[in-house]
């Protein structure tokens, strides 16, 4: 029985390697234009350098198909219904959650495997068992800055800003709102929508909550606009963002508004410890060779990863299989990856054990630099 | 055009008391709120009054060019809010590209210059006219070789936005709205909402397609705070700036409109397009004008939009909002009136941002800020089903 | 209706005074009627078992716009009132159908998340519990979702016609423009609206829910079977008393009051049917992407119909349905036009545009007899595209020409030039009024009097002209 297991294998493998002599193609869908095309095309880099490090898995040449969903969830649905017409080996993409979760409800039922570089929404996940990603997901991030504000911040009461037209800020803001009650402070949610630019009635409604600490969820492009408002009407209270605030259009957009503006992002190798930092730090020198350092963040290493996993889950299934491939990223453990250790086994597709960073971004007259403050991680 | 014949109501004193009731009704409203919370203290209104003025006056200066173009040509120009997007970004280049490479400053100063000759002619009557060629080609050289050797203040770059778009207005009535006059209406509500969907998407082609930081140097978008009953007010000098310069343009057109030839001529033809025709007013040369003078509003509205709230949407959807709403204030005050376009602004303005602050966040009541962009929606379908001329105008609805 | 010189005789200028034989006629239609349907029915079949994913989604994309446009072009086309609102009719279908079809599997995972606002009472709204609770649980399995998704449908469209009487309403009031913003303001309002605490335990909030079953909107067979419903209706309406009594309020509102007409029922009536179909577009679209979002229902929506409509030929069905096509065909198969390609490139590509601009012009005005032939409106645009297409096709090695650009919005900006074009050039769109019929297609004119006809009018009208009878009977509208 063994022996034709191991004989079967080693036949899959063999016609694997026989049939990928030619290309494999993996689709990458971003946000590389619109208004999170910063975050979307610093991903990029990083999954194509990831690409020139790795540009072949079984013999097979790998070729990305790149498409740009506008930063729009219809978008991301036309990319998705693309890969499946091209018959796409597997997906990688997208940044947002808005944008992921769509198109995951295309490639789920085609049975394509699909890896979200940035995704944190739980929903993403749930979608099905062809949907994997590489980031922790907003539990995780919602809990660690309730801890922030309660424990470091010494606050008792957080207005929370929402984006309400995104799956992302929503998800966050309800888990850091069960958090930080649960750690019994006092929250109020102050709903805006995408392309907000006069927050003046969300900050009437500010006034008689008069809180000690904000928590802003949304994205860079409000943000830009709400901060400076926020400092001009005399509200000096400390603010924290997600990890969409990990973006040049935060500070390039609001000035010195966002000097001192903290907020909690992806691992960069500073706030990676043992084997990962060290293998991050190798990653960032082989990308100063094709891009420069301000393209690099902690969406770069995450793109990088899902190009990773993906060629490690192909070579592992030894085909271009949909369900091999599947079956291997479901079987991954302890993956050597630049953001840290991937390790899927058990879970819904989301890693186990994954390091996150504390920012800041500080100001000296006209120019800001982004502080790492320290890292996280998930035990 | 102008509100000519107001007529007399029967009871004046009707007004009066709506108005005083209303007054009555905000001024305990207040009171109350500070009696719930110490938040809600004098300096809390004040600010709100001041920042519902200053949105005010942004409604109004785009409303104006709504309401030009509806009295003269009866036409919803439904391009206009991308005129006004087109304005704000004209000067987001203008100050933040410029000193420009030689072939931008001269293509730039061409049509800077084309906007001040049409601007000259006003009172020369005739492009011909060799003061005005004379005057235009100075301002070309002297923009041009501004443009490529300095960079502009956010006020000369307003300026400048303003010649622009007013020539992008002339051209969009030349292209898409003069070969159909005498069209139905419906035809040319199409066009413009077409005309409208180009300009959004020619945006995103040409300026941005994210959104866009608008932060010129300026003394104005600094701090601003003083003591209102003892209250400490933060705010920023924009809501000086903002009423001033709604307040000189909209004198500044008011003494064009009643005081010129041609603003005579404007309102012939918004009186009756034909009779002034054959009276011998140039009536293509007065809607130009129209388009010219709504657009150059407009434009100044995209730049004080965008000083004030810091940065500016990316085309596709910035000029929708704003447009539709000042729309709807032309229709509150009475379309194709030009005070009435400034009171509905001004209204409106009040509407959105004083409203949310009598009716604001408490411990017992969530707010009524996600119900904020419907107002203006909500408050121009009553304002039509029960006064369709609007709180000033005149009746100008369809007749047989 | 204003028709340009251009439009008269515009068909069958060699059919002068042929008198089809009605019954042989007749036969032939209906055979060529099936042939058609026949026809249709292979392309389905094909497009239903090809390989590509894409091109069945573009065909029931194409049928669900479809149902939406021909709906719209009741209000728009044959009533004569330009509404705007459409995409607020089209929501409520939608977020209604969404929301009863809505699997109990996903129900539960959306009221386990931390983003649910749905309120108990809709969670419990369902049509899968409906039938349960009916004893139809034979109903109640993914294989008969058709069942569930017809009534959540229905549903949805009737919630969308009552409030396409609300917004009807308006219309007893208002003419013309001020009735197009009222719609508009109206659709608008729907939209901001179902995203605030008001709606929100309706709609969850501007996010709305996702997995919708795609099976139906996404089966080329089922969306096809509603625009075929629609379009029978459509047309037997607009053949109707009805129908002709909307037209009469079309060309002339107080007239057809004065002859007996009820125009403020036709009116609303109009709203209402038309917003009952627009829900039912509003259902499918919705299952079409599986999510029910607001941005899903922004104004552009009813950008692309009107483009549709105004294109194909204000009222004509058939006319309403090729402006549809190419819509769709624009939108969903016009992404080369937004890559990334060189400067030079682009500039060869405005230059062919500018070209194409001025050839029809040139032929425009030819035709129209406008002299002189080449005026400014061809030569500008000529030398323009002239200099354009050879700095492209010379400047190759340039280096400012090598730089990069990618053409974002190039469908919108192609679809908006089309409209205006159109607009300009032939405001009731390709179709005009007619619309598609066999002897059209033949050149017949059925309404065209016979030699001996026009002799014996034309006598009766004035013995002393009957020479030149007919001649005033060159008008072109040919609804028979």
């Amino acid at each position: 029985m063994r022996r034709i297991a191991v004989t079967l294998a080693f036949a899959l493998t063999l016609g694997g390697l026989a049939l990928a002599q030619g290309t494999i193609k993996i689709g990458v869908f971003l946000e590389l234009s619109g208004r999170m095309a910063v975050t979307g095309n610093d991903t990029l880099y990083g999954v194509r350098v990831a690409n020139e490090q790795q540009p072949t898995v079984n013999g097979a040449t790998v070729e990305l198909s790149v498409c740009d969903n506008a930063s729009t969830p219809e978008g991301s649905v036309v990319c998705a219904n693309r890969f499946v017409d091209e018959g796409v080996v597997a997906v990688i993409g997208s940044y947002s959650s808005s944008h992921s979760i769509p198109a995951a409800g295309v490639l789920q039922p085609a049975g394509v495997v699909m890896v979200s570089t940035g995704s944190t929404n739980p929903a993403t996940t749930q979608v099905g068992d062809y949907i994997f990603r590489i980031p922790y997901t907003d539990q995780f991030q919602g809990a660690v800055a309730a801890q922030y504000a309660h424990n470091d911040a010494g606050a008792s009461s957080v207005a929370i800003f929402r984006q309400q037209d995104d799956d992302y800020s929503v998800g966050l803001s309800g888990f850091f709102k069960d958090a930080f009650e649960a750690l019994g402070g006092r929250t109020t949610v102050l709903d805006f929508t995408a392309n907000t630019v006069d927050f003046s009635a969300q900050i009437n409604n500010l006034r008689s909550f008069n809180p000690d600490f904000i928590y802003y969820t949304g994205f860079c492009a409000e943000a830009a606009s709400l901060v400076p408002q926020l400092r001009q009407q005399g509200f000096t209270q400390s603010i924290l963002g997600g990890d969409a605030s990990d973006d040049t259009q935060c500070p390039d957009g609001g000035g010195a508004a966002f000097d001192g503006f903290t907020f909690t992002s992806f691992g960069e190798p500073e706030v990676l410890t043992g084997a990962a930092a060290e293998r991050a730090a190798e990653f960032r020198t082989a990308f100063e060779k094709s891009y420069t350092l301000d393209h690099f963040t902690g969406f770069t290493l995450s793109g990088a990863d899902a190009y990773k996993v993906l060629v490690q889950a192909i070579t592992d299934a030894g085909s271009t299989d949909h369900a091999a491939i599947r079956d291997a990223l479901a079987n991954l453990q302890d993956f050597p990856g630049v953001s840290g250790d991937i390790t899927y086994v058990g879970t819904d597709g989301t890693p186990a054990n994954r390091v996150m960073g504390l920012y800041a971004y500080q100001f000296s007259g006209n120019s800001w630099t982004k502080a790492v403050l320290k890292g996280i991680s998930l035990e | 055009m102008a509100a000519s014949a107001v007529v007399p109501r029967r009871r004046p004193w009707a007004l009066w008391l709506v108005v005083l009731g209303g007054l009555g009704l905000i001024t305990w409203r207040m009171l109350y709120l500070h009696g719930v919370n110490e938040a809600f203290n004098a300096a809390f209104f004040a600010g709100a009054v001041v920042r519902s003025l200053q949105l005010g006056s942004l409604y109004a200066l785009i409303a104006l060019g709504y309401t030009m173009v509806y009295g003269i040509i009866r036409l919803i120009n439904f391009a206009h809010g991308e005129v006004f997007m087109v304005g704000a970004f004209a000067a987001y280049f203008l100050f933040s590209r410029t000193p420009f490479s030689w072939p931008v400053a001269l293509l730039v100063a061409a049509a800077i210059a084309f906007g001040v000759l049409q601007f000259l002619n006003f009172w020369r009557g005739r492009a011909r006219d060799p003061i005005v060629l004379a005057g235009a080609l100075v301002v070309f050289a002297v923009v041009a070789f501004a443009l490529a050797s300095t960079q502009l203040g956010w006020f000369w770059a307003m300026v400048a936005s303003m010649f622009v778009t007013g020539v992008l207005g002339m051209t969009i009535d030349r292209v898409a709205y003069r070969p159909l006059r005498g069209a139905p209406r419906n035809s040319m509500l199409i066009t413009a909402i077409a005309v409208s969907f180009f300009l959004q998407n020619f945006g995103i082609l040409a300026f941005s397609n994210r959104q866009t930081p608008f932060r010129p140097a300026s003394f104005f978008t600094g701090p601003l705070q003083f003591q209102v009953f003892g209250e400490p007010l933060f705010t920023s000098w924009m809501i000086v700036l903002v009423p001033s310069v709604t307040a000189v343009l909209v004198v500044a057109l008011t003494l064009f409109v009643t005081r010129t030839r041609l603003g005579k001529a404007m309102r012939a033809t918004a009186q009756d397009a034909e009779t002034a025709r054959m009276m011998g007013v140039n009536v293509d040369r007065v809607i130009a004008t129209t388009f010219l003078l709504g657009s150059m509003l407009a434009a100044a509205a995209g730049v004080l939009w965008g000083m004030t709230f810091g940065s500016i949407n990316q085309p596709a959807i910035f000029g929708i909002l704003p447009g539709i709403k000042a729309f709807a204030a032309a229709v509150i005050g009475g379309i194709g009136s030009l005070p009435g376009a400034v009171v509905g602004g001004v209204l409106l303005g009040f509407l959105e941002n004083f409203l949310t602050a009598l009716f604001p966040r408490t411990e017992y009541f969530s707010g009524i800020t996600e119900y904020k962009d419907t107002f203006a929606f909500l408050a121009m379908i009553v304002i039509l089903l029960v006064r369709p001329s609007g709180i000033v105008g005149e009746d100008l609805s369809e007749k047989v | 209706m204003s028709a340009r010189p251009g439009d008269a005789g515009g068909n069958g200028a060699g059919a002068r005074g042929y008198r089809p034989h009605y019954l042989a006629h007749r036969v032939r239609n209906s055979l060529l009627t099936l042939g058609g349907l026949a026809v249709l029915l292979v392309v389905l079949l094909l497009v239903d078992g090809g390989a590509s994913v894409k091109l069945k989604q573009v065909f029931a994309l194409f049928a669900i716009w479809g149902i939406a446009t021909v709906s719209l072009n009741l209000v728009n086309g044959v009533t004569g009132i330009l509404s705007l609102g459409h995409h607020g009719f089209m929501l409520i279908g939608g977020y209604v159908t969404g929301l009863l079809v809505l699997p109990t599997a996903t129900r539960d995972n959306l009221a386990r998340s931390a983003r649910s606002e749905l309120s108990d009472f809709a969670m419990g709204l369902s049509v899968e519990n409906w039938f349960r609770a009916l004893g139809l649980d034979s109903l109640t399995t993914p294989e008969t979702l058709w069942a569930r998704f017809l009534v959540a449908v229905l549903i949805g469209g009737l919630m969308a016609a009552l409030f396409g009487v609300v917004v009807g309403f308006p219309s007893l009031r208002l003419r013309g423009d001020y009735l197009a913003i009222v719609t508009f303001a109206f659709g608008e309002a729907i939209r901001l609206l179902a995203s605030t605490p008001l709606m929100s335990s309706f709609t969850n909030g501007a996010l709305g829910f996702a997995g919708v079953p795609s099976d139906i909107g996404k089966s080329v067979w089922w969306t096809f079977g509603f625009l075929a419903v629609t379009v029978f209706v459509m047309a037997r309406l607009k053949y109707s008393s009805y129908g002709r009594a909307l037209q009469g309020i079309r060309e002339d509102e107080i007239a057809s009051e004065a002859m007996g007409v009820n125009t403020a029922y036709h009116k609303v009536l109009a709203f209402a049917i038309s917003a009952f179909f627009a829900g039912v577009a509003g259902g499918l679209w919705v299952s079409w992407v599986g999510t029910a979002r607001l941005d899903l229902f922004l104004f552009f929506l009813t950008f692309y119909f009107l483009v549709a409509i105004s294109v194909g030929g204000t009222g004509s069905i058939t006319g309403v349905l090729l402006g549809t096509a190419l819509v769709v065909w624009v939108r969903q198969y016009g992404d080369p036009l937004e890559q990334t390609y060189a400067l030079s490139t682009w500039a060869v590509a405005a230059g062919l545009v500018l070209l194409a601009v001025a050839a029809l012009a040139f032929f425009l005005r030819r035709v129209r007899r406008i002299k002189p032939d080449l005026g400014p409106v061809v030569y500008v645009p000529g030398a323009l595209g002239l200099v354009a297409a050879l700095v492209g096709l010379l400047g190759q090695g340039m280096p400012a020409l090598q730089a990069t650009w990618q053409g974002f919005g190039m469908r919108a900006i192609t679809l908006a030039l089309l409209l205006i074009t159109i607009m300009i050039l032939r405001p009731v769109g390709i179709m005009g009024r007619r619309e598609f019929t066999w002897a059209w297609l033949f050149r017949e004119r059925l309404d065209e009097p016979t030699e001996e006809e026009r002799a014996q009018d034309a006598w009766l009208s004035n013995p002393a002209l009957s020479g030149r009878a007919g001649a005033e009977r060159e008008d072109d509208e040919v609804d028979a």
